[in-house]
């Protein structure tokens, strides 16, 4: 993916097709729950990610069918995988049984500065990437190329 | 001194910094020296109490700080800090308790249901232009629930508009027609959100506009907005519910180049200018937008809950004088300009001009000839000499007027009389608010033996959709 070099330029995210629709298979296939899991690849955060591969675990939330969870211990656990693979964990992925791949109230309140976070329609297959815009709280749509 | 590891989605807030070292006896004073040097950090890792946010994980070397004293854990001198989040989210309960009884004619359906209502509320909808088909569209949607709309309209509401334009009141006349509408949705429906664009859709702004929304539906009743709007949709894939009305005939369809035609598809270029009246000139049956515009709402529904059975490849006409309504099937052209297999449009024109006057060879000698707004100012800017004539009364040129650009106020009651200062060889442009007044003071030119006329076309109505320095009245 050729890296935005103007400052200020969108944040921007190029992903294989063929990522994208594992994404959707998976969130189709978690329904009625919530299915997550991590983006792998390259990335600067918060600027342009590169989406190389992903990794699904499984759903630690207590009410799985509205919330997703990764705790801690696996998110440590997934940067060591990355690091192993030669990439970043640049950002995470879950999916909306009930349909809509827009960034709920939820999802803003909990997102972390930097990293990409890809929301699929579960229903629709609608995939979209969203970044937090640190100073705002708002996840904000990024910019997505198909590669 | 320990160290604190600040992970690489953090240092963005961090000014790039990947560990900090800080001179601290427990935890909690580490980390609220970190945030000290950097403030951007806070909000991430602090609630506004100063306790440490849930989904916030501080691991001393290898070992989460819960499992030792927590953030009273005391420090050594080579021990390291890492900030692990979480990773958390998830859907907002689908519909609130209001909801659930506001929308419980929906959900009693099962083609619609808590899934579909869901849909809706997460749907974002263009109306473009909130006039007589607007009207409707705006109130069965936001009725419906659709959740996020956006309407943009240049226009005010003017008293003529009343007898069909359903979401005006008469105290509304003077004020911004995409403001109005706002505000009486979301009386309607608080529940949603409701976005006014005081613009006109353009060629500059249309895809970045459109973009934003999941499905446009076109209001508006003119050509070069219609192709604008056919040819955007079409360059961002969405579909485009399409509804026109005129007189006491009204049709519809939905277009999506995705799965089916496009408005191209079914007229490559638009009608010769004047060969097709505008509402305002050829009139139009009250309660027909009402028809129309809830046609155009219910088929934005539907591809909003996914129903197969949609518009889609079927243009549906209704003869309201003879209550006759007629089905047309559609197909794709594989020569169309814009969707093709070969397109030769792959970027927005100036519909304007695609839309405008022939070349002057081809023009019929008794029609008047036009120059748009654009093109006027394109050539003021450009520095061409034109003698600009306002055919007006004093007072409307009171609200506005293009004196900037050097016109001259001649009022069509005396115009016979003025226009003897006029010189025959000069280029002459004349406008007054629309274009109906000028059309006759430009006729009245051309059989006096004026050769270089033009009617500004739209008025100073459409010049003031383009320039903000001009009063729109």
């Amino acid at each position: 993916m050729m890296k935005p070099t103007n400052v200020g330029s969108p944040p921007a995210v190029s992903a294989p097709a063929s990522v994208l629709s594992a994404l959707r298979r998976l969130a189709g296939a978690a329904r009625p729950q919530e299915a997550c899991g991590a983006l792998l690849g390259r990335c600067e955060y918060g600027v342009w990610w590169e989406i190389a591969t992903i990794i699904t675990v499984p759903n630690a939330a207590s009410s799985p069918e509205k919330r997703f969870l990764i705790p801690a211990e696996i998110v440590r656990s997934l940067e060591r995988a990355a690091l192993d693979s030669g990439l970043q964990l640049v950002g995470f992925f879950h999916s909306h049984p009930q349909g809509g791949a827009c960034a709920s109230a939820t999802d803003n309140a909990l997102a972390w500065p930097g990293y990409l976070y890809g929301i699929v329609d579960a229903l629709s297959g609608d995939l979209r990437f969203w970044t937090l815009d640190p100073d705002r709280a708002t996840l904000l749509e990024v910019r997505t190329t198909i590669v | 001194m320990s160290r604190i590891r600040v992970p690489g989605p953090l240092q963005l807030l961090a000014d790039g910094t990947d560990e900090i070292s800080v001179q601290a006896d427990t935890v909690q004073s580490a980390l609220d020296k970190l945030v000290e040097q950097h403030p951007r950090l806070r909000r991430h890792l602090f609630e506004d109490g100063g306790a440490l946010r849930g989904y916030v994980n501080i691991y001393l070397n290898d070992d989460d700080v819960r499992y030792l004293r927590g953030m009273d854990t005391t420090l050594g001198a080579s021990d390291v800090i890492t900030i692990v989040p979480s990773v958390a989210g998830g859907i907002d309960p689908p519909l609130s308790v209001n909801e659930l009884g506001r929308y419980s004619r929906h959900l009693a359906l099962t083609e619609v249901g808590l899934e579909g209502q869901a849909r809706l509320k997460a749907a974002h909808v263009l109306i473009v232009g909130a006039g007589g088909l607007g009207s409707p569209v705006g109130l069965y949607l936001a009725a419906a629930g659709v959740g996020h709309i956006g309407i943009i309209d240049y226009d005010t509401v003017d008293a003529s508009n009343l007898q069909r334009q359903v979401l005006f009141r008469t105290d509304h006349v003077g004020q911004n027609k995409a403001v109005v509408a706002a505000q009486e949705l979301e009386r309607l429906n608080p529940e949603i959100e409701v976005v006014p664009m005081v613009d006109a859709l353009r060629r500059e702004n249309a895809l970045e506009i459109m973009g934003r929304y999941d499905i446009i539906v076109d209001g508006t009743d003119n050509f070069p907005t219609r192709y604008l709007v056919n040819d955007a949709s079409v360059l961002l894939g969405k579909p485009y519910v399409y509804g026109s009305i005129l007189r006491f005939d009204g049709q519809a369809s939905v277009f999506d180049a995705t799965r089916g035609p496009c408005y191209r598809c079914l007229f490559r270029e638009p009608p010769p200018p004047g060969l097709v009246p505008n509402c305002a000139e050829a009139g139009v049956m009250g309660a027909l937008p009402g028809i129309i515009g809830s046609i155009q709402a219910l088929e934005t529904i539907k591809l909003i809950l996914g129903r197969p059975d949609t518009l889609i490849g079927r243009l549906v006409l209704f003869d309201a004088l003879r209550f006759r309504w007629r089905e047309l099937q559609l197909r794709k052209n594989t020569d169309c300009p814009v969707c093709g297999t070969a397109p030769t449009i792959t970027g927005l024109i100036d519909y304007e001009e695609f839309c405008g006057v022939p070349p002057l060879n081809q023009r019929d000698p008794d029609e008047i000839p036009e120059l748009t707004a654009s093109a006027l100012k394109e050539r003021l800017e450009a520095g061409a000499e034109l003698t600009l004539i306002d055919v007006r009364e004093p007072f409307e040129w009171e609200i506005a007027n293009l004196e900037k650009h050097g016109a001259t106020l001649l009022p069509l009651g005396d115009f016979a009389e003025s226009a003897r200062s006029l010189n025959p060889a000069d280029e002459i442009v004349v406008y007054c608010k629309s274009g109906g007044r000028s059309a006759a003071a430009v006729r009245y030119l051309r059989e006096a033996g004026f050769a270089r006329v033009w009617n500004l076309k739209g008025g100073i109505k459409a010049f003031s959709a383009i320039d903000p320095d001009i009063r729109i009245y």
